[in-house]
């Protein structure tokens, strides 16, 4: 075995549940171990890496200065960085409230001030060029699995071109926007979840973001209407996840 | 053909013997769906049903199969083929299998198909049409082959045609639960069929339809229901013809890997896709169209490509009715 | 070939060979001695190459069925599969099946001329054909008209230069366009006044006279080329039962089952991979979207 590649995991702010499914991997983090060396992960390690890395894999929006600083020493210092979950490449939850930071901080607080840098919540993709992304929230572990193999082979990893309806159907779900009506925007979001929600006979929420390339937010938006879903209610389920497209 | 009849209170133990030929798949009732499963009684079986969601033809193409695993850089095939009862198959999907035989049984034959081909019992049952029935004006709601048993509904039983060696052979050896079939039973018989061709409230006319959609190559239809289509592929995935598939190979664990196959669906932008960039399909106008001409296409030996199963019409979220697209294609010729 | 038909045969990499930025020439021999005894094909078919853990991708045939015990195959770094493959080495193994689609009818051509029109990376699957032609001698003349970016891009460019200087002695006429100007073009069309010049494939027609009534013409380039390069032959009164093409789709499976390279509408529908990846061009205007 030549030398193990050097992986860093890199948080900005989110909720921490896509660096914790990294753990979730569980023994299949062993086979990762096999061509890794974990640089930087404070949920791993204790090591701080400040080194050089081949991989680096950045979770979170970018929401203060100290995001910013992170993210670009993160790219600054690897060969190839993977933004992580919807927050890195879509903005997610935190990214979809629309108002100007200062006005947000003044809802919230009663005043301007600052003191935490904060910045208008935006996905890592607005920032910087990314080599990979990889939406979910969380993203599918397994997916991300494979990435880290496939790139420690030296192959680039497989991008999904599929809206959610087609594992959806893969794995026999009954239609929950057919056949109860609920609001799924499984149609036009990208798949790679094997509908996690739909097996939980709930609507997909669309977190994964728009599927690329020609999806048809017209026709759902018709569907939705249909079923009596009001305009504001389909707007924003259409902007919770993926108000910034990478 | 041989014809015996199996009366009403015979069925549960004929249903036993077949669980002895291998795991058996029935129509079961699963929220408003109906889906095969594995059964092991009459009760659990819904035999009333119209449709499933996915056909048949998940038992023969999977819709994620394994082909291959790597073992020492070699491909081994995946094994473990069993023989398995099919239980209440419709017409319009035996003739889709019939139709799949076409593509994976002729030469080179796709092994894991023609294996589980070779292992499935298919026992037919006669069905009542929905509104999105359209199998009559196809020709495909009425099943001469591809089973071994096939049972249509007496008052007081089943009329059971007998369609294959082993179909012969599962009569004779239960001949006790049979009996020989009457003049009543053939009136009862007749009169089901009669019901039932009067209940389709949907037809394809065929005359010169599949030149009258080429024809219609530039017609706006197509494009006033490209706009409406969502592209999601759950047509592709739910109909008993389409056998598209993708091939991917993943990591098992760092140095094991496995060939996978899925199927795959037209409305992809990357169906058409190749190295390189160029797309010979590149909008969903194209691949809409696509869709309908290939189920559309006429074979002068099969027919068309389309069973009249209706499944895209009662699963399209877009409310997409098939019969409907080609009516307006073929009248915007007119 | 039995059994599963999806399986391919271990092949060792004999040789690696840059032959533009882009593209790298593979030579291939079968491990096992029998298959690569046995292992012969027509000049326009294509085999899937097969990395296993990896994937696996379609490509023409580049050598000639005449060179027995080995196989050559060009290979354009574009997609996932052929970027990795760019990284093996010699003495690497990678998995072949095939070869699949129906080739060239090249014995049905006997005795006749043959144009060869070759674009881009469509020289590969011609210079099979070429090869062949020039190895079984049963072909009265044959002329290649090729088509190209740069210099730099020239496949097979000693081939490709020997042939300009000594094709006539073979009865190989070889003409070459260039679209960038360049210092070597610039050479080359000093030294071969008559047959480089600078312009697209169909310039190279202009001053040429075949002998139509006994001619085929063979063509491959990219998608666009095909137009042009038809209406020139039908212009010339080819009748388009002798004008073959072989085209390109997304040939996934190669043995017509999965569906991805599938063209046509209701009254006709082909499989490249099976039905092709060569038509005449009465298949072009028979099946809507060949071309």
């Amino acid at each position: 075995m030549t030398e193990k590649l050097k992986l860093g995991v890199f948080e900005l702010t989110d909720c921490g549940g896509c660096a914790l499914n990294l753990l979730f991997l569980y023994e299949k983090l062993f086979d990762l171990l096999e061509f890794y060396e974990i640089e930087e992960f404070h949920m791993a390690t204790s090591l701080s890496g400040g080194g050089h890395y081949d991989v680096a894999l950045v979770t979170g929006t970018v929401s203060t200065r100290r995001d910013l600083d992170l993210l670009k020493e993160a790219r600054n210092r690897s060969e190839y960085l993977i933004a992580l979950g919807t927050c890195a490449t879509h903005g997610s939850v935190q990214g979809s409230v629309e108002l100007p930071i200062k006005e947000k901080l003044k809802a919230v607080y009663g005043d301007e001030g600052n003191p935490m840098h904060a910045l208008d919540p935006k996905p890592v993709v607005e920032y910087v060029a990314v080599d990979f992304a990889l939406p979910g929230c969380p993203y599918d572990k397994r997916e991300a699995f494979q990435a880290l193999i496939d790139i420690a082979k030296g192959i680039e990893p497989v991008k999904k071109d599929y809206p959610v309806c087609i594992e959806c159907k893969l794995n026999e779900y009954e239609c929950v926007l057919v056949k109860k009506g609920l609001p799924c925007l499984g149609p036009i979001t990208l798949g790679g979840c094997n509908a996690a929600c739909i097996r939980s006979g709930l609507g997909c929420i669309g977190c994964r973001g728009p599927l690329p390339g020609e999806v048809n937010p017209a026709s759902e938006y018709e569907i939705l209407k249909s079923k009596g879903y009001d305009d504001e209610y389909i707007v924003r389920k259409f902007k919770t996840f993926a108000r910034w497209e990478p | 053909m041989r014809y015996v009849k199996l009366p009403s209170e015979n069925f549960g133990e004929f249903f036993n013997f077949l669980q002895r030929l291998g795991p058996t798949y029935g129509p079961v009732k699963e929220g408003k769906t109906h889906h095969f499963r594995e059964v092991k009684g009459v009760s659990e079986m819904d035999l009333n049903y119209t449709r499933t969601m996915l056909p048949p033809k998940k038992f023969f193409v999977r819709p994620r199969e394994r082909l291959f695993r790597l073992e020492n850089g070699w491909w081994k095939e995946e094994d473990g083929e069993r023989p398995f009862v099919l239980f209440g198959v419709h017409a319009c999907d035996i003739h889709g299998l019939k139709i799949l035989d076409k593509v994976y049984l002729s030469d080179p034959v796709d092994p894991y198909y023609s294996k589980r081909r070779q292992n499935a019992f298919i026992v037919g049952i006669s069905c009542m049409p929905d509104e999105y029935c359209f199998c009559k004006s196809l020709g495909t709601h009425f099943a001469m082959d591809g089973f071994d048993l096939f049972l249509h509904e007496l008052p007081d039983g089943w009329l059971v045609r007998i369609g294959s060696v082993r179909g012969h052979e599962v009569a004779w050896e239960n001949e006790k639960l049979f009996e020989e079939v009457t003049d009543e039973d053939l009136r009862h018989f007749k009169e089901f069929e009669e019901k039932r061709a009067n209940a389709f409230q949907k037809e394809i006319p065929q005359e010169g339809l599949a030149d009258m959609l080429d024809l219609a190559y530039n017609s706006p239809v197509w494009k006033d229901y490209a706009e409406k289509c969502l592209a999601c592929g759950n047509c592709n995935m739910v109909c008993p013809t389409c056998r598209c598939y993708e091939v991917c190979d993943s990591w098992v664990d760092a140095y094991s890997s496995v060939r996978e196959r899925r199927y795959d669906s037209c409305f992809m932008e990357s169906h058409g896709l190749v190295a390189g960039g160029h797309n010979f399909r590149p909008t969903r106008l194209d691949r809409f169209r696509h869709r309908y001409y290939c189920k559309s296409y006429f074979d002068p030996s099969s027919g068309f490509n389309c069973v009249g199963c209706g499944r895209w019409d009662e699963f399209c979220p877009a409310g997409i009715e098939h019969v409907k697209v080609l009516e307006e294609v073929r009248g915007s010729l007119r | 070939m039995t059994g599963n038909p999806y399986q391919s045969h271990d092949a060792r990499i004999l040789e690696v060979k840059d032959l533009t930025p882009r593209e790298k020439l593979f030579t291939l021999r079968f491990i096992d001695p029998e298959i690569n005894e046995s292992f012969t094909f027509k000049p326009g078919q294509f085999v899937i190459v097969d990395v296993r853990g990896f994937g696996e991708f379609p490509i023409s045939l580049c050598s000639s069925p005449t060179r027995k015990g080995y196989i050559q195959l060009c290979i354009r770094k574009v997609g996932r599969m052929t970027k990795f493959v760019h990284k093996m080495k010699e003495g690497d193994v990678v998995g072949i099946r095939g070869p699949y689609g129906n080739g060239f009818p090249m014995e049905n051509m006997e005795g006749s001329n043959l144009i060869l029109v070759a674009g881009g990376l469509g020289m590969a699957p011609l210079r099979s054909v070429l090869w062949y032609t020039l190895d079984t001698g049963k072909y009265e003349h044959v002329w290649l008209l090729y088509g190209t970016k740069a210099y730099e891009d020239i496949l097979f460019r000693d081939e490709i230069i020997h042939l300009l200087k000594h094709g006539e002695t073979m009865n190989c006429t070889v003409k070459m366009a260039y679209e960038i100007e360049s210092p070597s073009c610039i050479y080359l069309e000093r030294g071969f006044s008559e047959r480089v010049c600078r312009g697209v494939v169909t310039d190279l027609f202009r001053g040429e006279s075949f002998d139509i009534e006994n001619s085929y013409a063979l063509i491959c380039g990219p998608p666009i080329m095909y137009r042009f390069v038809i209406r020139e032959l039908l212009n010339r009164k080819l009748s388009p039962g002798r004008i073959y093409m072989t085209l390109e789709r997304r040939m996934r499976c190669g043995v017509g089952k999965c569906g991805h390279c599938v063209v046509g509408t209701s009254v006709s529908m082909k499989y490249i991979c099976r039905d092709g990846p060569v038509f005449t061009y009465w298949d072009a205007l028979a099946t809507r979207g060949l071309i």
